[in-house]
């Protein structure tokens, strides 16, 4: 019995040895250019948001707002060059109140945008990402003082905008600093919004078209525009993001006349990671998704 | 290229540059919340057209109140009377204004007959008394020796489910009619509406048309739309003649429940004439924290008619106090009865 424990101990590890040296012989026969790699980030957000939407209140409200949001880049490369699709999610929520204090507001809202940039690399350390993006929002504004018109559904489809991500990465003496700056456009999209002081009841009549509740609009109906400035320092074993938020958009849609102003520090904290292909030819040079 | 740039150059910078500066109130400046209160009023109103040849023209109430805001208001009681008498101008009992110590109302019922004496009818044994049954907001009873069913719902929010209907209607399947009285009820839930009309149809019918304002003219309003509602299950659906009770504290959903009933086969509407309120109402505030609401989007019935002054009954019969204090018989309740077991 000893002795066939003993064999099979012994060939467990000759099966493993094996394994272990033709991995690293594909490792390095492989095309480094073969690697991929991606970079998650994740993190909280608070800041102050400034609100009006004219179906609730015509009033403006001001309060804070925090947020969770999650980030994930991934390298795709089509010959020599290279695309990075970024998905973009944050789930926010607002609480606000008018300068007369007498009621609030609450938000709540999901944001979902898809990224693809064209890797427009200047200098070595300097990338210029140039793309576009997808994406919508979908909550709703709560003004539970009202009777009959207490929400205003938050509901929008971008079909397009503009996005950039200019990154540039410093190399200290250990470390690499990574900073990014991330600047969105909305150029199109549809809205979901009742018209002027419709109901959402109309919703449930058999006869009613509803497809009137959706616009199609474009700059001059909505303009969304976001600025994240984002710096990333490598803190021990983990990468500790930073940044700020800015977002304005603006909307006049079917008569309902809709601002918000946000501002927020972000805190997070960021990885990169390697697809399993990735992980067996991983690189030392590799050690950061941009360089 | 060029022109995309700066296209997107220009709308970007409008963004920034467009502050929100016209949204700063000065909240407790008294002259810039009747201002407020009255353009709020002016663009998102429904009746001003409807209205014309019964209320006084809108900027006409501006030009009345504004001088009274400046001359006769010393402190925030005499300013809330000010701006309630203002609203109190569109005759309309869903227009309130709301403050932390009091909330205006425009009696829309006043110099009416009252029609209802509520302890005549809720305890006296001869209608609900002690042996009553209650279940969803109504209080149900059999009349004349079970012949006739007596349903009194008053507030259409009280909800009610599929099963509470049941059990009621089928406590009436050997009455020879059913009574449904809703005077004195000032409204509730639309759906509740809806729901109740569904126990008294035998195929979908068009109660209503609604229409809502689009944009800040007076008759900037959008095409109807048809309000249809379907029959519930066959099995339950009380085919017998119904006669809904009415008077002038009838007002906002249960008009329109009374003009839903109105014209259905084997219904009529017996008593006074509603009190109206057939818009949407739609709420508001102003910078100094006072809440305000008002009707923004009308509704027609099935004749495409505002009905925002009443309806009127098939037959009229209003409350005989003398025979309700003496004799303690509420006379709209035996008419409805009497037609039920034809002696008329």
């Amino acid at each position: 019995m000893f002795l066939i424990c003993l064999k099979m101990r012994k060939f467990v590890f000759v099966i493993s040895f094996i394994f272990f040296f033709l991995t690293t012989l594909l490792a390095q026969t492989s095309d480094s250019a073969s690697v991929r790699l991606g970079n998650r980030a994740f993190g909280l957000g608070f800041g102050r948001e400034r609100h009006h939407v004219s179906f609730l209140s015509p009033l403006l409200y001001y309060g804070n707002t925090y947020e969770f949001w999650n980030e994930t880049i991934k390298c795709q490369s089509v010959g020599k060059r290279d695309f990075y699709s970024l998905v973009n999610n944050r789930v926010s929520m607002t609480y606000m109140m008018p300068t007369n204090e007498s009621t609030d507001m609450s938000s709540y809202y999901d944001v979902f945008e898809y990224h693809h940039f064209y890797d427009w690399k200047m200098t070595p350390k300097f990338h210029m990402l140039c793309g576009a993006y997808t994406g919508f929002e979908f909550g709703a504004d709560l003004l539970f003082s009202n009777s009959n018109n207490p929400i205003y559904i938050r509901a929008d489809w971008s079909l397009l905008g503009l996005s950039f991500r200019p990154t540039l990465c410093v190399r200290t003496k250990r470390r690499l600093i990574k900073f990014s700056d991330q600047l969105d456009l909305r150029l199109a999209g549809i809205v979901f919004s009742p018209t002027y002081t419709q109901l959402y009841y109309d919703l449930t009549l058999e006869e009613y078209d509803k497809t009137e509740f959706l616009d199609f609009n474009s700059l001059s109906e909505k303009i969304r525009f976001s600025n994240k400035l984002m710096i990333e320092l490598p803190l021990r074993r983990t990468t500790l993001r930073l940044g700020m938020l800015f977002e304005r958009s603006k909307s006049m849609i079917h008569k309902i006349d809709n601002r918000t102003t946000s501002v927020q520090a972000l805190v997070g904290w960021s990885y990169d990671y390697y697809n399993i292909k990735g992980r067996l030819n991983r690189d030392s040079r590799f050690t950061t998704v941009f360089e | 290229m060029k022109k995309i740039f700066a296209i997107i150059f220009v709308a970007v910078s409008s963004v920034f540059a467009s502050c929100d500066d016209d949204l700063e109130y000065d909240d407790f400046d008294a002259i810039e919340n009747f201002n407020f209160l009255w353009k709020e009023i002016d663009e998102k109103y429904c009746f001003f057209d409807y209205k014309k040849d019964s209320i006084m023209r809108w900027d006409l109430v501006y030009d009345k109140y504004v001088t009274k805001i400046y001359y006769d208001c010393s402190n925030v009681t005499e300013y809330f009377d000010v701006m309630a008498a203002m609203l109190g101008e569109l005759k309309d009992g869903h227009v309130n204004l709301y403050s932390s110590f009091d909330v205006s109302k425009y009696d829309f019922a006043d110099n009416t007959p009252i029609d209802f004496d509520y302890n005549l009818v809720m305890y006296n044994d001869r209608y609900l008394g002690k042996d009553t049954r209650s279940i969803g907001g109504f209080r149900y009873k059999t009349l004349r020796d079970g012949k006739v069913g007596y349903i009194r719902y008053a507030d259409f929010s009280s909800s009610f489910s599929y099963a509470n209907m049941y059990g009621i209607l089928s406590s009436f399947e050997d009455t020879e009619g059913l009574i449904i009285d809703v005077r004195n009820n000032g409204g509730g839930a639309i759906t509740n509406v809806n729901k109740l009309v569904s126990y008294f149809i035998e195929e979908t019918t068009v109660i209503g048309y609604r229409v809502n304002k689009t944009g800040p003219g007076h008759s900037d309003f959008s095409s109807p739309v048809a309000e249809k509602v379907s029959p519930v299950d066959n099995e339950i659906i009380y085919k017998k003649p119904v006669y809904v009770l009415t008077n002038s504290r009838c007002y906002s959903a249960t008009n329109e429940f009374v003009y839903a009933m109105k014209g259905l086969p084997r219904i009529k509407i017996l008593g006074g004439k509603t009190g109206g309120g057939c818009g949407m109402p739609f709420s508001t505030e102003l910078p100094c924290g006072w809440r305000v609401r008002f009707s923004a989007n009308p509704c027609y019935d099935k004749n495409m008619q505002i009905t925002e002054f009443g309806v009127d009954p098939d037959i009229e019969v209003h409350l005989d106090e003398e025979l309700a204090y003496r004799a303690k018989l509420d006379n709209i309740i035996e008419t409805a009865c009497d037609y039920i077991v034809k002696k008329k």
